[in-house]
């Protein structure tokens, strides 16, 4: 909408009752506040054509009104985002925290009060300034300074030595590839699990082996926490009730997800992440797998790499729709130390188990057809996919390239591998300390 | 101090020691604030564009808003983007191309964008 207005097109978006505020909160971080909005009973889906058919006769008098009504002015740039605002609150640490509830500016957990003290000590983790700014947090497009920053890692529980990765995570969420909208602002149960690499992680002592994801590693919990709070806290991610949240349908129960890579564990042949990106040994980055909740590849029987890798093909077979049709980020398969050690045994580099994946991890016609993704995510498909489809192939790839398949190794010792399978997957971004 | 005043004004009320600390979400700043075009100030004779975004029902949704318009404004012109341009319903960014098509064929958009 907002794009067809900045050429001269006036405009009414009409929306469902339960994504109203979320409407209005995308409209008003794009520079559209007050964008004419008509409110449909929610829901249009997952009813008779019908039924929603009748929903126009409810909301005809509204489009009208909204399209020929002239649009109130809009002040949204008075505001300075240099330095945050200070409130007055009671010295009292549940007090603290039931204001912190009450406002939504918490996850539901305690918080560690963000005074200034606090945040001054936190600031010294980094060399960057407290007013530069790493970007804007779609869809409320809250300004992601280096103090908004150090605020949420102080909530969060972190330490100074922590900021620099927390800074890098944010970096990477809002390089444009990553496409941070998606996330912040569906129906799905997104999950964004920070992949840390290189020497910062031994340096902090960031879990990566055995029961990596585990709550308990103080590292992985604080880190993931802080870029948590911050990615939704200025987002401004409000579910209808009111509280801090997503539009997500079911959510997940996700305060933290932060793990890395386990280099000890790397097969001789298989390079470290972050070389594929053009670091070197010596760089510390974070990666960010932006994915819906992760898949247990639990394969006990096969005794070789090749059975490895056919039961991971036919767990990916089993996702509905096409992976890389539906997400451009495609899929992170983190490979468990065991699994690795088989797969790599027999000779495969992570560009062959890519390739084998790609080639064989294929799904029915039919069953892509009814996946419900099919149709939604058909403009998004490539023309070799649509031809396919198209002409009876019986078997389709679920992958556009293998570049849209991620491999690494994480967590210890068990016949267990982890898939995820993601909305999107972009650039790591560098941990400056 | 923000908009959520009235809350820690309820909350700070309490007899005590008070302090200071941050509010956590800080200051928006929209990409580009947007100048409106000016409205339409009738429907007859417009050219009004209904845009679907693939997500299901919403076509007939807006094929219903279409005929509703039609007995009230007989004249008006009407185009089912959907049908004409499809790419245009990509429920995702907008190409330019699409964008364009949409700009030169219709004086208002109504939209379908829910789920």
């Amino acid at each position: 909408m907002t794009q067809l207005e900045k050429r001269g097109i006036p405009t009414v978006a009409n929306v469902t009752s339960e994504f109203r505020s979320l409407a209005a909160t995308c409209a008003a971080g794009l520079g559209a506040e007050n964008l004419p909005i008509a409110i449909v009973e929610h829901p249009l889906g997952g009813i008779s054509p019908e039924l929603a058919a009748a929903k126009a006769e409810k909301t005809i008098d509204d489009i009208i009104d909204k399209a020929i009504s002239a649009i109130p002015f809009s002040n949204a740039l008075s505001e300075d985002y240099c330095s945050a605002p200070l409130v007055s609150a009671p010295a009292d640490i549940e007090a603290i925290n039931d204001l912190y509830y009450r406002n939504a500016w918490c996850d539901g957990l305690p918080i560690v009060p963000p005074t200034e003290e606090r945040v001054e000590k936190m600031l010294a983790g980094t060399r960057y300034k407290p007013d530069h700014l790493l970007g804007l947090v779609p869809p409320r497009m809250g300004a992601a300074t280096i103090q908004m920053i150090a605020i949420n890692a102080v909530m969060a529980g972190a330490k100074p030595d922590h900021l620099p990765v927390i800074i890098a995570a944010i970096e990477a969420a809002l390089k444009p590839e990553a496409e941070l909208r998606r996330w912040q602002a569906t129906t799905r149960p997104s999950v964004i699990t920070l992949f840390v690499q290189g020497p910062v992680v031994k340096k902090l002592g960031i879990h990566y082996g055995q029961s990596a994801l585990l709550p308990g590693p103080k590292p992985n919990a604080v880190i993931g926490r802080a870029f948590n709070l911050t990615v939704r806290l200025l987002g401004g991610v409000i579910s209808p009730s009111g509280q801090t949240g997503s539009m997500t349908t079911f959510g997940m129960p996700i305060y933290s997800s932060c793990l890395a890579e386990n280099e000890d564990a790397l097969p001789v042949n298989w390079e470290p992440l972050r070389l594929e990106s053009g670091y070197t040994l010596e760089n510390s980055v974070v990666s960010i797998f932006g994915t819906t909740i992760p898949l247990m590849q639990n394969d006990h029987d096969s005794t070789d790499g090749k059975g490895v890798l056919i039961s991971t093909c036919d767990l990916i077979a089993g996702q509905l729709g096409r992976v890389g049709g539906v997400d451009p980020g495609g899929m992170v398969m983190l490979f468990g130390p065991e699994h690795a050690a088989s797969i790599a045994s027999e000779g495969y580099t992570k560009q062959d188990v890519k390739k084998y994946i790609f080639e064989n991890a294929v799904t029915s016609r039919e069953k892509i057809l009814r996946s419900g993704l099919w149709h939604l995510c058909y403009e998004d498909q490539p023309d070799w996919i649509k031809e396919s489809v198209k002409n009876g192939v019986p078997m389709i790839p679920q992958f556009d390239a293998p570049e849209q398949i991620t491999i690494s190794v994480a967590g210890g010792f068990g016949k267990q591998s982890l898939l995820r399978v993601g909305y999107t997957n972009p650039p790591p971004a560098l941990v400056r300390d | 101090m923000t908009e959520n005043n009235s809350i820690i004004e309820q909350t700070s009320g309490r007899k005590g020691n008070m302090i200071e600390v941050y509010d956590p979400t800080g200051m928006v700043i929209p990409e580009n604030v947007i100048r409106f075009p000016p409205r339409i100030t009738t429907f007859r004779g417009k050219r009004i564009g209904l845009l679907w975004n693939s997500k299901p029902n919403g076509n007939h949704y807006l094929n219903k808003v279409a005929e509703l318009l039609l007995q009230r404004f007989p004249d008006v012109i009407i185009t089912k983007l959907w049908e004409v341009k499809p790419e245009t319903a990509n429920p995702d960014k907008k190409s330019d191309s699409a964008l364009d098509f949409i700009a030169q064929n219709a004086d208002v958009v109504i939209a379908a964008q829910g789920d």
